[in-house]
């Protein structure tokens, strides 16, 4: 299986979580052979808008390694949106 | 955990969507992909003659889990729903709750108000937290989104309230009756499709699932719809341990749900 290497796109997003950059990731994502996910939330709660983008995904391959982090939100403007949406495919680890 | 005859309660539901239906004009249901609301829409099915007669509202966050995502996508192809997908934003200072609460309830007055909503049918069950036992099959809410829990009407001989404030609307409440474990039968007998988040993984499972931050896996090895069963006979645990709204003080869900909170 052709397998890409997701870990540029996801240091774009770290730069900038555009709506185009979280579109580019989510095309990517379907040929990277990656598998999990992980939310990793460690504010326990969500009180203030920074702890949302203090959260972030761990992603995994088939054999559970970890390849790369990404955050969960997209901007646009001032707003500020989930975008675990992206992820669909994935299986959660969380659990 | 007390088991019910799953066919009753299957009557009885039927009875209120079908009078919610004909009493309103705008009937639309929450769905959150979860096991209740997608048990009310395989309900719905049933007494409608396999179509889902109104529209289904999912109000998203952005932050529910991958796996929700790709069950609503799935489900509503497969079931031809009428979908729509109303966007919150995240303002924590609308709610101590981010995701929650105010934020959702803004989302919900939004598409209610676009699209001439005068009844929700919500899936909500007795069993899973005080404030919801004070609910009724049809519970009126009035323009602010307001539930006088104090002062609700009798529902004797199936006589449903369906008077309506001037711009307010009514909460339809089919699985008002039903446990959780009722609930796992019906998807047993029915074949339900259920999102896979509720079945275990390493020994952890999701028993009520919300978005990825207020949600916490619980440890269980039930791997299939008979485990969850065998599970639940058994539990002594609260459905709705691994939700954070949930842990707060004990009224919090009482005063959400008496802002307009579903």
């Amino acid at each position: 299986m052709f397998e890409k290497d997701i870990r540029p796109i996801a240091d774009a997003l770290w730069k900038d979580q555009s709506k185009q950059n979280w579109e580019a990731f989510g095309t990517s994502l379907k040929k990277s052979g990656l598998k999990y996910y992980r939310i990793v939330f460690e504010a326990g709660k969500l009180e203030k808008q920074d702890d949302l983008r203090t959260s972030y995904a761990e992603l995994y391959d088939a054999k559970e390694k970890l390849v790369a982090k990404i955050p969960i939100f997209m901007t646009d403007g001032a707003n500020v949106e989930g975008a675990t949406i992206y992820l669909k495919g994935l299986l959660n680890l969380n659990r | 955990m007390i088991q019910q005859d799953t066919k009753e309660l299957e009557e009885r539901a039927i009875f209120v969507m079908r009078e919610a239906k004909t009493k309103f004009k705008n009937v639309a249901a929450m769905w959150s992909m979860g096991k209740d609301s997608t048990t009310m829409l395989a309900l719905a099915r049933k007494a409608f003659l396999g179509k889902v007669p109104f529209p289904v509202i999912h109000i998203d966050n952005g932050i529910d889990f991958p796996e929700t995502y790709a069950f609503r996508e799935e489900l509503a192809k497969k079931w031809k729903l009428d979908l729509i997908v109303a966007k919150s934003e995240i303002k924590p200072e609308l709610s101590g709750f981010a995701c929650c609460g105010a934020n959702k309830t803004v989302a919900l007055k939004r598409v209610m108000e676009e699209h001439g909503i005068d009844a929700l049918i919500v899936s909500i069950r007795r069993d899973e937290h005080g404030i919801r036992a004070k609910e009724r099959y049809m519970s009126p809410r009035d323009k602010e989104f307001k539930w006088d829990y104090k002062n609700q009407p009798a529902e004797i001989w199936d006589d449903y309230s369906s008077k309506l404030d001037a711009k307010g609307h009514i909460r339809v409440h089919p699985l008002l009756d039903f446990n959780e474990i009722d609930i796992w039968q019906y998807v047993k007998k029915n074949k339900v499709p259920v999102n896979p988040l509720y079945f275990s993984r390493n020994g952890l499972r999701f028993r009520s699932l919300g978005c990825t931050h207020c949600t916490v896996a619980l440890k269980s090895d039930a791997k299939n719809v008979d485990d969850i069963i065998k599970e639940l006979e058994s539990t002594e645990t609260e459905e709705r341990s691994g939700r954070s709204q949930d842990k707060e003080k004990m009224y919090t869900m009482e005063k959400l749900r008496a802002l307009g909170y579903f």
